[in-house]
């Protein structure tokens, strides 16, 4: 059997894919997170921090997916402008809130984890600034994708706009190397290995791993839903053209006349 | 009693929350997304009469 990347594209295929998928998504990502919260508070207290490491567990991981979000973003970006392909746009456009929303998750259990740390809820720091300025970003490609109504034409907008602001997540990722930060250096993701105790490591991978499901899972049906919305959208379309006046009175006014 | 309990619980809640509003969101979009293909589909004779 031949098989073939553009077969797997196909909208068609990929919501007959994705109601075989995701039971096993949903079921993996809770059985991840039941280990993974298991293991945060089963860990032992950090010797300088106590119990306030708990946060690391919810914190750590919703940075990584913030900025994996915005890296799958820039795949289906370069999909979108080079293939020019609808899926690629809907993957993209289904990203972006669920990229923000783990974003707002950093930025927030940071700050709690700041305020008894650090002794403050916020610093205009690098790394915590750069985050701040991707939470930014989100919410100006996610206003972008509303703002032009045709999806091919906001696609192209959008997908330029990403590719721009990808220039922010190396700075991200070394903020904490290039600049003298008050947050920590990057201490799992290192040459010389994790600085982590395997006793606080391995929940902090689950929950690393239940975060990764957890977007995987959502993406999924935010596309599915971004395929009926398209689908739709056409219908009327077509409806509206074959002079059916209930549905040119449900069409936006540029689209009727 | 645990020291900063009140900082730790407030993280938890809040990303709890916020996982379980986008969890929602996307459940509702697509029960909102089926309705209306469901009507489309429906209510205009399409022979198929399935999304």
């Amino acid at each position: 059997m031949k098989l073939s990347f553009t077969a797997y594209s196909n909208p068609g295929n990929f919501m007959r894919i994705a109601a075989k998928l995701l039971p096993w998504l949903w079921g993996s990502t809770t059985f991840a997170f039941a280990l993974g919260l298991f293991g945060a508070f089963a860990a032992p207290p950090d010797y300088q921090q106590g119990e306030t490491v708990r946060i690391m567990y919810i914190h750590v991981p919703a940075a990584w997916i913030a900025m994996l979000a915005y890296t799958f973003m820039v795949a289906s970006a370069l999909g979108s402008l080079v293939w020019r392909h609808p899926l690629a746009d809907a993957a993209q456009k289904a990203a972006a809130p669920l990229g923000a929303t783990f974003t707002f998750i950093c930025l927030v259990t940071g700050s709690l984890w700041g305020k008894p740390m650090w002794g403050t809820y916020w610093v205009w720091d690098a790394r915590l600034t750069s985050m701040l300025v991707l939470f930014l970003i989100y919410l100006g490609l996610i206003a972008l994708w509303q703002t032009i109504e045709e999806p091919s034409r906001a696609a192209r907008a959008v997908s330029i706009m990403t590719l721009v602001g990808f220039i922010n997540i190396p700075i991200v990722k070394f903020s904490v190397d290039w600049w003298n930060t008050l947050h920590q250096p990057a201490s799992v993701f290192r040459m010389e290995g994790s600085a982590i105790a395997s006793s606080m490591l391995w929940p902090l991978i689950v929950m690393g791993l239940a975060y990764t499901l957890l977007f995987m899972t959502l993406h999924v049906m935010a596309v599915r839903n971004e395929i009926m919305r398209r689908r739709a959208r056409r219908l009327r379309g077509t409806l509206a053209a074959a002079g059916e006046p209930a549905i040119a009175r449900m069409l936006p006014a540029e689209m009727a006349s | 009693m645990v020291q900063h309990s009140g900082f730790i619980t407030a993280a938890f809640l809040v990303a709890g929350s916020a996982l379980a509003g986008m969890i929602a969101a996307v459940l509702i979009d697509y029960r909102v997304q089926l309705r209306a293909l469901r009507r489309l589909l429906l209510d205009h004779s399409d022979p198929r009469g399935r999304v």
